[in-house]
């Protein structure tokens, strides 16, 4: 049978496409989706990738017409794409429950958070400074993307075969996050002071920093009431007419 | 092992993590694939339909149901219309023998009349 061709939308990354490298098709700053069908509700109900824990970047891989690797995406033009794939697939209606009470919000409404590139280092990409507020000391650090979160896994993983107590979550993110620490740009130096250095309130106010400069798409939805909330993605967003 | 999958958007992904959630809706979306390829008439096979995105299978679907809960309401109406000369009980039915009688009638009236 001759394949058939549908219709595709270009999604607007929100980061621009600034964090990658300029060889990385992913700058261009768009990614050619096309739009849900049975393969993807296959892909989003078979048990084993959901053990495996890959099932979002199978969705993804299978979603994506450019030719990239899902794996270079950060984490919040991943979030773009989920939430454009939601729209391609099942329309941007999408009701959630909050203190027992249902609202209806339009995904299409959502907006991506302004990514200020003026905070990339200089002729660098994906790298940012930041002095710790307390300790002054000045530390680069990195927007981390599959290929990082994969690696953290595989750490964790490993510490905890040796001791369920020995994982540590946190400093291991922390240790793959931050690219040099006073300049020394070593491994050993920055898992060093990650975890004989680097004080609490430091790395809090490091990681709400990370976390308020990061490209995302934005998630927060005003209430009637003018509560602000984080929308939440429950098993409707993928599945519409699913009775529990 | 059922792991608890974390979305990238730092929340719960949607629940799906057991064979008892995904077997339900698998069924659903092969059976739905099956009724499109079954009632098309012939217009769709299992891979056009599997490669659809899902507004344009759903409007699909909807028209062929709709078409044959139409067939299916026409040819209701049309055994409730029709009158037997005989009923099951083997009586004759008169009010349909002398209908079908006087239509008899006319017609042989206005060839006679020519």
């Amino acid at each position: 049978m001759s394949e058939i061709k549908f219709p595709t939308e270009e999604i607007k990354l929100p980061s621009n496409g600034l964090i990658y490298h300029k060889d990385n098709p992913l700058s261009s700053g768009v990614v050619e989706m096309k739009y849900m069908t049975a393969r993807e509700e296959d892909i989003l109900t078979n048990p084993n990738f959901i053990e495996r824990g890959v099932v979002l970047d199978k969705l993804l891989e299978s979603m994506i017409v450019s030719k990239i690797d899902v794996k270079d995406l950060v984490v919040g033009d991943k979030n773009a794409l989920f939430v454009a794939s939601r729209i391609l697939g099942y329309g941007a209606d999408y009701a959630f429950t909050y203190k027992g009470e249902n609202h209806n919000i339009n995904l299409s409404e959502l907006k991506n958070k302004e990514f200020d590139s003026k905070l990339l280092k200089d002729g660098e990409f994906n790298s940012f400074e930041y002095t710790l507020p307390s300790s002054k000391v000045l530390i680069t650090f990195k927007i981390l993307n599959g290929h990082d979160e994969y690696k953290i896994e595989k750490e964790l993983e490993g510490l905890e075969k040796v001791s369920k107590a020995n994982s540590k979550p946190l400093t291991t993110r922390l240790k793959h996050l931050i690219t040099s620490v006073d300049g020394d740009s070593d491994p050993k130096t920055i898992r060093e002071f990650v975890d004989n250095y680097l004080l609490a309130r430091d790395s809090r106010a490091f990681r709400e920093y990370a976390k308020s400069i990061q490209p995302d798409i934005n998630l927060t939805y005003t209430l009637d009431g003018g509560e602000e909330v984080t929308i939440p993605i429950g098993i409707t967003f993928f599945w519409p007419d699913f009775e529990g | 092992m059922v792991r608890r999958l974390q979305s990238q958007l730092g929340l719960p992904f949607f629940g799906l993590t057991s064979k008892d959630n995904t077997q339900p809706l698998r069924k659903n979306l092969f059976t739905l694939i099956h009724e499109i390829v079954f009632h098309g008439n012939g217009g769709y096979d299992f891979d056009t339909v599997y490669n659809m995105p899902i507004w344009l299978r759903s409007l699909v679907f909807n028209r062929i149901q709709d078409f044959n809960n139409q067939q299916k309401k026409s040819a209701e109406e049309g055994n409730s219309e029709s009158t037997t000369l005989i009923d099951s009980d083997g009586k004759i039915n008169i009010p349909a023998f002398a209908n079908a009688s006087k239509a008899n009638t006319t017609i042989r009236t206005s060839k006679s009349k020519r």
